[in-house]
């Protein structure tokens, strides 16, 4: 018999290598006499119990007082099922320290039998406090996770390195109406309607292989028939080191939302039609008075009426653009579309501005000429709709400049003021319906907030685009740029 | 010959022609046919949309007919697309609304 913590015993160089080994490894290696109840341990076990080298371990039933008293319990069973069946055991559990320290050790012992006999007991030991912590924590984690995703009021799902959906919260469960988790994250995609799939499948393909972020709106078929609005957003998931793990996202029901602004459309296309019969009609009756007033020689009421006209442009403006956005939810906007000279466009739209600004010198940068293919009067209403918004939001400035360019093969015009600048945290949401700006101290700027969006549109509709390039307290340089007629582009 | 279902409308276009010394009539919803084919106008300004009747419809019908196929129609609207509106049914000019009284006055007066 072995005893591993006599340094005077005589050991071979096999035996040496093994105890140099069991240091290294951090084993602590022990043995229990059954028969005279008696323990001896390695100098590594002592170590792990932080007692003193030497000291006498004595008795099995000593041994346990350093147990944890939650733990002891099942310790002692452990053992005595293997004591009982002649086999072996393996078991993590915690001990107090002297100093009262708790640590996790894992220790396995095996019986050793004589004639059938339980006689002793041999065993190892390791100190594996710092592993159990960790997994202590990390259930933590999971257990944190797993509460605030399934209480969470918005779906939650996550999804791995190729796209496949491999977690989902009740949540997203309740609002596809698919009860069974696995067939839904299998399967979504056939709940989708018709009409959306397409681009969601596509767009979903790209988030994923380019790793980028994914918003889209999408419809999905509930098991009752019925619609639901859904807002789908995917954002991928990069470890510390940069490594990409896959992608997590949120569903949200906004039925409620989608159906309110499906009201204000149908308001707005009413309204503005009702609006247009009287605005017709004061409008003339304005110009008629302009002309007879004229005819007289009454210079003074004709100035009057002449301001009176000006501000009835103005209303007949914001009543088009009702309209219009009616229009564009409903997918009714028309375009004609012709070749035209963007030179002449812009000579006529910032004179025609000109004439009724007096605080602002439009300044016309280039002189290039660029024949495009476009909706004309379109396009003049987006350059209109850029240039009063440049006079408006730079009340204490004197100039608006605007400058004709070729990028690639489109005609790029820039409208650029010198007013408040928009904060680069705003200048996404710029282009959305209903959506408006506002200055310094909350004074908000007259207006509806439909100009920009209805620009937007008609720029998507022509195959061109609309954006702005603004610094706070500095200005901004909005611009659009529409496609360069066939026979330009071969230039 | 004005046919519009807004009086407003109709009383306006009808000082500012008068003042330009034109003869004018009005006209409004389901008369308008009637009306022409009786009086034969040297022109018409149709208005698209009345309660009822579809000014395309009134456009159509009247270019279809010998009896008044040679009247010029100027369609009117408020619609941005008027002009392409008005080609489809055959009118002969078109003004949007609201509109500029100098335009209104040369369309009219091209056909006299």
């Amino acid at each position: 018999m072995i005893n591993p913590a006599d340094p005077n015993e005589p050991l071979t160089e096999r035996e040496k290598t093994w105890r140099i080994a069991l240091q290294v490894g951090n084993i602590g290696v022990w043995e229990w006499d059954i028969v005279n109840n008696s323990i001896v341990w390695s100098d590594e076990v002592y170590a792990i119990h932080e007692i003193d080298h030497g000291t006498d371990i004595g008795q099995y039933n000593k041994y346990q007082e350093g147990i944890h008293a939650d733990d002891r319990e099942r310790v002692s069973a452990m053992v005595k099922r293997a004591v009982e069946n002649g086999d072996a055991y393996e078991v993590e559990f915690r001990i107090l320290t002297p100093t009262g320290r708790e640590k996790w050790i894992q220790t396995k012992g095996r019986v050793i039998e004589e004639d059938g006999v339980p006689v002793r007991m041999i065993g190892a030991t390791r100190d594996i406090t710092r592993k159990k912590r960790a997994e202590i924590d990390l259930a933590k984690s999971e257990e944190k996770f797993r509460s605030i995703s399934v209480s969470s009021p918005v779906g939650i799902f996550l999804t791995d390195l190729s796209g496949t959906v491999t977690y989902i919260n009740p949540r997203v469960q309740e609002i596809a109406g698919v009860p069974d988790a696995e067939t839904l994250m299998r399967e979504w995609e056939q709940i989708i309607h018709p009409e959306d799939i397409g681009n969601i499948s596509r767009e979903w393909a790209k988030a994923v292989q380019e790793k980028s972020p994914l918003r889209q709106v999408i419809r999905v078929v509930h098991k009752d028939k019925s619609i639901v609005w859904a807002l789908v957003r995917l954002a991928p998931m990069i470890s510390d080191t940069g490594e990409y793990l896959g992608g997590t996202g949120t569903v949200e029901n906004i039925t409620g939302r989608i159906l309110r602004d499906q009201q204000k459309d149908d308001f707005l296309a009413m309204a503005s039609h009702e609006l247009k019969t009287p605005v017709t009609s004061v409008k003339a009756y304005a110009q008629l008075l302009q002309r007879r007033f004229a005819k007289k020689g009454d210079m003074d009421s004709l100035d009057l009426v002449t301001r009176m006209d000006d501000q009835i442009d103005r209303l007949t403006i914001l009543v088009s653009d009702l309209l219009d956005v009616s229009k564009i939810q409903s997918g009714k906007l028309q375009l004609n579309l012709s070749s035209f000279s963007i030179k002449d466009l812009v000579d006529e739209i910032v004179e025609q501005i000109q004439i009724t600004c007096e605080t602002h010198v439009i300044k016309i940068m280039s002189e290039q000429d660029l024949t495009v293919h476009a909706d004309r009067d379109r396009v003049g209403q987006v350059l209109t709709n850029l240039l009063t918004n440049a006079i408006k939001y730079s009340p204490n400035a004197q100039e608006v400049l605007v400058t004709i360019s070729e990028v690639r093969n489109q005609a790029k015009v820039s409208v650029q003021d010198f007013g408040v600048g928009i904060p680069k945290v705003k200048q996404d949401r710029l282009f959305e319906r209903f959506y408006r700006v506002e200055g310094s101290y909350h004074e908000t700027f007259p207006g509806l907030g439909l100009g920009l969006y209805i620009s937007n549109e008609i720029m998507k509709r022509l195959k061109g685009s609309i954006g702005v390039k603004s610094d706070e307290g500095k200005g901004s340089i909005f611009y659009f740029q529409v496609p360069l007629d066939k026979e330009d582009q071969a230039k | 010959m004005v046919a519009d279902d807004d009086q407003g409308i109709l009383s306006v276009i009808k000082l500012i022609l008068e003042d330009e010394g034109y003869e004018v009539t009005v006209t409004s919803n389901g008369e308008t046919v009637k009306k022409v084919t009786d009086m034969l106008p040297d022109v018409l300004l149709l208005d698209i949309w009345m309660s009822g009747h579809d000014g395309q419809e009134i456009c159509r019908f009247l270019k279809s007919n010998e009896h008044t196929k040679k009247i010029p129609i100027i369609l009117f609207s408020a619609n941005k697309d008027t002009a392409q509106k008005a080609k489809e049914c055959g009118a002969d000019d078109f003004l949007a609304k609201p509109f500029d009284i100098d335009v209104l006055l040369a369309k009219v007066q091209q056909f006299i």
